[in-house]
């Protein structure tokens, strides 16, 4: 390999690594740029199961169609959900319906967000864990189980129903890191 | 004939203590002296060191820096907006590779150079976890280590390294293990299963022969061979023949390739190993083979996927094995041998077709000495004392392996014991007897 050869080779590595690097978050990035807010309430969890590690772990009632008589009752592993929310006269958003097809010409106070049915955890919509700092950790997951009847978070969904999680609320304070 | 001079600072240490003692006792006069002197740059050895010091001092230095920094980010991360720290992990990998580059290029520091690379690569690695991080994305952690393989893999081939390679080698295969778990419905991702043998033998065997490194040559078969046993047992549903078919080929080819790197000047360097490798391979298969019991609760499959797979490296060895004989073609005593390799190869195959518990486990011990045999006759031929023992230890082996399968007394076990190890000692010194009649070296 002839050193100009190398050097080519080289470059085109660090650019494809840092190709690798702008894909990992350009989805939520879209999302947090173009998206539409909307302001979701946290369900309840598992109160030893909240913290995992660096995350804390979120519900919310769009994971669980089988709960709204609209859903979609008999979902398979891996099948795409579509769920449709409008805001509330609180401000929060509540599922309307649900589909297994992106609908089409929603009102204009409606949004979906697109998910995927995961197991026994419900439909994952990709906004169910919230990084957070190992020095804040305790701090939050006492707040959570304290106030977890009151927590929201903010997330930004865009066109396609990708949706960002921008940051959590307790007790009216905004954390995002 | 390369006449580039030995520049090793050890080397040239050694030279300047040696060399007044050289002269005093006469082997070589001053005038000798001072060209060696000159020619070795003796002198600048003092002012290098010294260099050298300052050097470390100074890397030293960069290194308090460097962690200072670190540890200063660490500590205002969470402050720090999200832009800035985007920003900043980009900052880190392009530092870590362009220093590395700059100064194995640059400055000929080849070694430092290629190591920051590699840490380049590791930054990149927790870069992809820190930006999953700091946007909330979640996930099966398997995909972040496939991006990271992906992304190491190519810097593997585009500075031909070994290190990196393994990195990448090693992040392939959790991300394939991660792949086979999150996806228990075979068949949209079957394909891409089936194929992870091919390309981890396609990408990293030949890399490992550009570079030429034998400890990635080495991995990259048994990542191969793991492999290709996970694809056979995915396809397995409790029948021994996909899991037996897969291996078996896979060390065909090993053997096959290991015959064409012996036949190719550049890569002979890898023979032995890929030819023991395939050998142990298919030998560890053979022996599972002998036994009747595995064959008793073996069932049916219903599953061919695996055979794409079985199919394209029993390919590439039959190209292989052509393309070697073509480069070296085999004297008499080898065509023999091949021969007597493909037979056993192919009672392997019969006893898997023939699926039931007497005639498979039969086949599967005619394969066995067939090899033990191949093993011995090139261990007689070639005067390969490795060759010859490993055929002489697969055959009492087997002997034993029949001896505690079946129920017989303690006095037989013991009388096969004694027999093994009287034949070992015996065919030792028939055999070391025979290498001296052809005046092979002790």
């Amino acid at each position: 390999m002839t050193a100009d050869n190398q050097r080519n080779a080289f470059y085109a590595a660090v650019v494809l690594q840092i190709l690798i690097l702008i894909l990992v978050p350009m989805q939520q990035v879209k999302s947090l740029m173009t998206g539409r807010l909307i302001v979701l309430p946290v369900e309840p969890v598992d109160p030893y199961s909240v913290m995992k590690g660096y995350y804390v772990t979120l519900s919310y009632r769009i994971c669980r169609p089988e709960r709204i008589s609209s859903g979609p009752l008999q979902l398979q592993d891996g099948q795409p959900v579509y769920a449709v929310v409008e805001e509330d006269i609180d401000g929060l958003w509540k599922p309307v319906t649900f589909d297994t097809k992106p609908p089409v010409n929603l009102p204009a106070g409606q949004v979906f967000l697109k998910g995927r049915k995961k197991g026994w955890r419900g439909v994952s919509y990709g906004i169910e864990e919230f990084s957070m700092p190992e020095t804040r950790r305790n701090e939050i997951n006492e707040l959570l189980r304290k106030y977890m009847n009151t927590a929201r978070v903010n997330v930004l969904v865009d066109g396609e129903g990708n949706a960002a999680l921008d940051s959590l609320v307790i007790n009216g304070k905004t954390y995002r890191w | 004939m390369d006449d580039k001079l030995n520049a090793n600072s050890r080397f040239r240490s050694d030279l300047a203590r040696e060399l007044p003692i050289w002269t005093r006792r006469g082997v070589i006069d001053s005038v000798q002296a001072g060209k060696l002197t000159s020619m070795y740059e003796l002198k600048e050895l003092e002012s290098e060191s010294a260099k050298l010091f300052s050097r470390a001092i100074m890397a030293f230095g960069a290194l308090l820096l460097g962690g200072g920094v670190m540890a200063f980010v660490a500590a205002n991360w969470e402050e720090l907006p999200k832009l800035l720290k985007v920003i900043m992990l980009f900052a880190a990998l392009l530092g870590f590779h362009g220093a590395g580059f700059w100064l194995w290029q640059k400055r000929d520091h080849e070694r430092l150079g290629r190591a920051l690379i590699f840490a380049g690569c590791l930054v990149f690695g927790a870069n992809i976890g820190l930006l999953a991080q700091i946007f909330n994305i979640q996930g099966d952690t398997y995909r972040g280590v496939g991006a990271w393989a992906l992304g190491t893999l190519a810097m593997a081939w585009a500075i031909r390294s070994s290190s990196s390679a393994l990195l990448a080698l090693v992040l392939s295969f959790i991300w394939y293990s991660g792949y086979l778990g999150a996806h228990h419905d075979r068949s949209a991702s079957s394909l891409l299963i089936m194929t992870f043998p091919i390309l981890v033998i396609g990408l990293f065997g030949t890399l490992a022969a550009l570079i030429p490194s034998k400890r990635l040559m080495g991995s990259t078969f048994v990542a191969f061979f793991i492999s290709m046993a996970v694809v056979g047992a995915t396809g397995a549903h409790y029948s021994l023949i996909p899991p037996g078919a897969t291996l078996i080929v896979a060390g065909w080819l090993a053997l096959a390739t290991g015959r064409l790197f012996e036949a190719t000047p550049h890569t002979i360097m890898f023979a032995p190993l890929s030819q023991a490798m395939g050998w142990v391979v298919v030998c560890f298969v053979g022996i599972i083979m002998s036994f009747s019991d595995p064959w008793g609760h073996s069932r049916t499959f219903d599953e061919h996927l695996w055979l794409l797979p079985l199919f394209a490296s029993a390919v590439v060895g039959a190209l292989a094995m052509r393309e070697s004989l073509i480069r070296k073609p085999a004297d008499p005593g080898e065509k023999k041998l091949l021969t007597l390799l493909g037979a056993s190869l192919a009672l392997m195959f019969a006893a898997l077709i023939a699926h039931q518990p007497v005639l498979s486990p039969l086949l599967g011990n005619i394969a066995c000495l067939g090899w033990a045999m191949v093993c011995v006759f090139k261990g007689l031929n070639d005067g390969d004392r490795s060759a010859f023992w490993s055929g002489a230890i697969l055959v009492f082996l087997l002997i034993l392996a029949r001896f505690f399968e079946f129920d017989t007394s303690l006095m037989l076990k013991s009388l096969a014991f004694l027999v093994c190890g009287a034949g070992t000692i015996y065919a030792g010194i028939r055999y070391e007897a025979h290498l001296r009649g052809k005046g092979v070296a002790q």
